[in-house]
């Protein structure tokens, strides 16, 4: 009898995770357990609980705690408004229309949120857009404070966020069968009334998806409340930085960062339980369960709400009737209004930085005063800056490198469900989207240092990483969404070995999609801060850190020129991305009009 | 055409007590299978019964829980794919998108590493004979349903493995097509001399196509033959109403010689075969006759109960005195129109 084989299926598929899961646990999960382990000890590392009180009852940490929450609860909210109508009005576009507005969602979600945060200082600085553009029309005598408020350090946030917000929300649109709109139309509703009573709650799921993410998000950022706002804005991921960078205090650092990552977690349960919404987007009413009296009313009441609502706001949608022949139907509705100011919102303020790159005055100040191209010669001939940009470029693609490597196996057994290990996998991923960048690079600073991989680029690469992969293994599952994985089983019928089908059968069909996560994975390992705060050590800093620093000290021309590089070079690369996307869609397009 | 004789060729494949349980539940229960070489042999049966596991395990692509699986004399039991010298069609093609006709064609030869010279001697008469040498370079979602197909087989037969598996390989194309593609089957079939192992839930295209006929239910082989055996004398219920409409009645012994007597018709006589002493029979629609006047015949009176107008023929339903109700079918013609509900 011939042998039996060696492994199952499912036994390679788990091979397959094998190295992801590895990698993760050694460096993401080891070290967040130190850490945390860390609140526990005291500085002769015995076991004490003191840490946790202190930061409990630690003023600072009281103040901090709920300038954070509420500075993050009104970001979230302001995100998914925004969000909302963006998304909805790309939900309605198709094809090159689509696309184009889609790219105006991607490249400022791609843009470094350092260069985004610097174009916000520009835009509300004392000599700013805003006040600039007011003195010159003669409006305002004397400048408006904006810099250096609560509106301008959550402008910077929900900024910096709502591109993820209008994916997120477009994620749950797009399931939504376009023919439902015809049906409420047949059975009397109008379009008001079917937007409120039928599509919104379909698309209920997108909006709490879009809210928890937003708020989790909001909770660990500390660029724009350092560059835009007050001391009174400082917010909590600052104050753990500061434990360290100034204070050297790990376990406090610790017990700051426990106490609060429960505090969030428990306004997430509770956001979950009050609006009946689900962290997941699958529906939460448990066939059977929540039935009764109660439920009753609570949907009556939210029936008439949602009536109300359509009553409210019937004229901003129409009658729904065909428009009389000869006048063309009106192009453009509430929705498409607030999208398109929404998108170039979104676009405008870095594109201010264009042209103050390009001043001749010394600071950073609207309008431009002549032309100079000496910022862009300072960047040029500087070696730190030049030193800085390759050493991010290079780092930058030695991690896209290890990231696709470890990330497509992974992507490809998750997509064949093959893997018993899926739930240990989409739990690593969910984790290192969802926690805090800040407090995870602290972590890994900690046990760099143990291992000696603080100041190395091999740290540098290994910490970037980890960040990178979990894009790569999600933009990879879906990329394998539409491979026919029977290919594989026909290649084996006709004499290929596994080795050689996934060489010479799949790589090359899902190429476009290995090479749009390589594209982000190295954009993502590029503009990375965190990371790079922490492991790269003074002299071999990278780009991101650089900036960071120079920011820290004073936002001139320079940083402007810098960041007209990095948004010229992001721009590119997304629209080239697109572009082969496209472009190998249009070839299978092509194809099956024959077919 | 004067179908070759198997039963003096040689076991090509050969199946000993393969099964296959998923969760306790048994795909395939232990089931034994020889397929002589050149022979078309057709696993039918509804969905669910055992034909793609089956298949699958000949394949390679899937490994019984136990049995044995021969192939020209080889144990292949757990051999991957590669090596089992078998080409398979699947239901959907797996035409590899990116690679053209011509490529597609000639991958299993490039996986041999044949010369580049011979490969395209090989593709070309390949080509040629599944009529698609004008296409070679146009990728597969440039061709229509019926042309992919032709590919699928070429990219099988082109390496001359010692069987060629089938899985619904019509499954996909409308009516018209797929009668025209049998045809072309059973050509390549006569032509290339291969043996075939062919699945299908389709009756119709089974008993075209087959030198024999495997009926599979539940996870087993219920019954096997050619499919003239199999449809004029099926050993079960299953059998009887899975290769169309059965009119099953209930037959007793009356004398020791066979004699048997049939009482909803109102006949007597003697089976064609050996039969148990009591049990029932069967009899297709269409071999009822219409007792237009006086016959030889016997003849049992029946009231028509309902009609339908098939186009072809027209199918009645008759009531015999008895009670039962019985189908019928006969040619439509011009008589034909005489008998309305009622009579």
């Amino acid at each position: 009898m011939a042998r039996s084989p060696i492994f199952s299926t499912a036994a390679a598929g788990n091979l397959l995770v094998l190295p992801t899961i590895g990698f993760l646990l050694v460096f993401m999960i080891w070290p967040i357990g130190q850490m945390l382990s860390l609140a526990f000890l005291d500085s002769a590392s015995n076991f004490t609980f003191n840490n946790i009180g202190a930061a409990l009852f630690s003023p600072t940490v009281l103040r901090t705690s709920t300038t954070t929450l509420s500075i993050a609860l009104i970001s979230a909210v302001l995100c998914t408004l925004i969000a909302y109508p963006i998304a909805l009005y790309l939900s309605r576009r198709t094809g090159r229309v689509f696309a184009l507005l889609m790219i105006m969602v991607l490249i400022p979600f791609w843009i470094s949120v350092l260069v985004r945060t610097i174009a916000w200082f520009l835009v509300f600085g004392q000599n700013g857009v805003i006040n600039g553009t007011l003195t010159s029309l003669g409006l305002t005598g004397e400048a408006w404070q904006m810099l250096y408020t609560r509106g301008a350090v959550i402008t910077g946030i929900v900024h910096a966020i709502a591109p993820i917000s209008v994916l997120t929300i477009l994620g749950a649109m797009q399931n939504v069968d376009p023919r439902l709109a015809a049906a409420s139309a047949s059975l009397g509703a109008s379009p008001a009334r079917h937007f409120w009573l039928v599509y919104f709650p379909l698309t209920k799921s997108g909006v709490a998806a879009s809210f928890i993410l937003a708020f989790v998000l909001s909770l660990g950022i500390f660029v724009q409340p350092t560059l835009l706002g007050s001391p009174r804005e400082t917010m909590i991921a600052q104050v753990i930085i500061q434990q360290i960078d100034e204070l050297f205090n790990w376990n406090m650092a610790a017990a700051i960062a426990i106490v609060f990552l429960v505090l969030a977690l428990l306004i997430v349960v509770i956001a979950d339980r009050v609006f009946g919404i689900s962290l997941a987007g699958r529906p939460t009413r448990q066939a059977g369960a929540r039935r009764g009296r109660l439920h009753a009313l609570q949907q009556a009441a939210s029936r008439r709400m949602l009536m109300l609502l359509a009553t409210l706001t019937g004229p901003f949608f129409g009658s729904g009737a065909p428009a009389p022949p000869g006048k063309a139907r009106a192009r453009f509705n509430a929705t498409a209004i607030l999208a398109i100011i929404g998108l170039v919102w979104l676009a405008a303020p870095a594109l201010f930085l264009i042209p103050v790159s390009v001043t001749d005055s010394n600071f950073l100040e609207w309008p431009p005063r002549g032309f100079s191209l000496r910022w862009y010669e300072a960047y040029f001939t500087s070696s730190i800056w030049i030193d800085a940009t390759l050493r991010s470029i290079i780092v930058g693609l030695v991690t896209a490198s290890v990231s696709i490597v470890l990330g497509i196996p992974a992507a490809m057994a998750l997509s064949r469900g093959e893997v018993s290990a899926k739930p240990i996998v989409m739990g690593l991923v969910l984790l290192s989207l969802a926690i805090p960048n800040i407090l995870l690079a602290l972590a890994m600073f900690y046990v760099f240092s143990t291992l000696g991989l603080v100041g190395t680029d091999l740290g540098l690469v290994i910490g970037q990483t980890v960040f990178a992969v979990p894009y790569v293994i999600v933009a990879m599952v879906a990329a394998f969404g539409n491979y026919n994985w029977q290919l594989n089983t026909a290649a084996g019928t006709l004499g290929a070995g596994g080795l050689r089908t996934f060489w010479i059968i799949t790589m090359p069909i899902v190429r476009v999609g290995v090479a749009s996560s390589f594209v982000f994975a190295f954009i993502r390992s590029f503009e990375e801060l965190s990371v790079a705060m922490f492991i790269s050590s003074g002299l071999s800093t990278t780009l991101p850190k650089r900036i960071w620093s120079e920011a820290h000290f004073n936002i001139s021309p320079t940083l402007a020129a810098v960041s007209t590089v990095l948004i010229i070079g992001v721009t590119t690369i997304v629209l080239s991305v697109e572009f082969f996307t496209r472009r190998a869609k249009a070839t299978t397009q092509k194809g099956m009009s024959h077919g | 055409m004067e179908r070759p004789d198997h039963q003096q060729r040689e076991i090509k494949l050969k199946l000993h007590d393969v099964h296959k349980s998923y969760n306790n539940l048994h795909a395939l229960r232990p089931t034994s299978l020889e397929v002589r070489t050149g022979e078309f042999v057709t696993l039918l049966g509804p969905s669910g019964s055992g034909k793609t596991t089956l298949l699958s395990i000949i394949a390679g692509i899937n490994f019984p829980d136990g049995g044995m699986v021969e192939i020209g004399g080889v144990d292949a039991t757990y051999l991957p794919s590669r090596k089992r010298d078998i080409g398979v069609v699947f239901q959907n093609y797996a035409l590899f998108p990116h690679l053209s006709v011509f490529e597609n064609i000639a991958f299993p030869l490039r996986m041999r590493g044949m010369a580049a010279t011979e490969i395209d001697i090989k593709v070309r008469r390949v080509l040629e004979t599944v009529n698609l040498a004008t296409v070679g370079d146009r990728l597969p979602s440039e061709l229509s349903g019926g042309q992919q197909q032709r590919v699928a087989f070429g990219r099988c037969v082109v390496y001359e493995p010692s069987i060629i598996l089938m899985d619904e390989p019509l499954g996909a194309l409308d009516k018209r097509l797929r009668d025209s593609m049998q045809e072309e089957i059973k050509r390549l079939h006569r032509q290339l001399g291969t043996t075939i192992v062919y699945i299908t839930h389709d009756q119709t295209e089974a008993l075209t196509l087959s030198d024999r006929i495997c009926l599979m239910n539940q996870g087993a082989i219920v019954q096997s033959g050619a499919p003239r055996a199999m449809y004029f004398a099926p050993e079960s219920r299953f059998a009887a109403d899975f290769f169309g409409i059965a009119n099953i009645f209930a037959y007793r012994q009356t004398d020791t010689d066979g004699t048997v007597e049939i009482a909803d018709l109102q006949v007597t006589g003697k089976p064609g075969r050996d039969v148990a002493a009591n049990g029932q029979m069967m009899v297709r629609p269409q071999c009822f006759a219409f007792a237009d006047g006086p016959d030889d015949r016997p003849s049992v009176p029946g009231r028509i109960a309902s009609l339908e107008q098939y186009g072809l023929y027209s199918q009645y339903g008759v009531i015999l005195p008895s009670g039962k109700a019985v189908t019928v079918q006969r040619l439509t013609d011009s008589a034909s129109s005489s008998w309305a509900v009622g009579d």
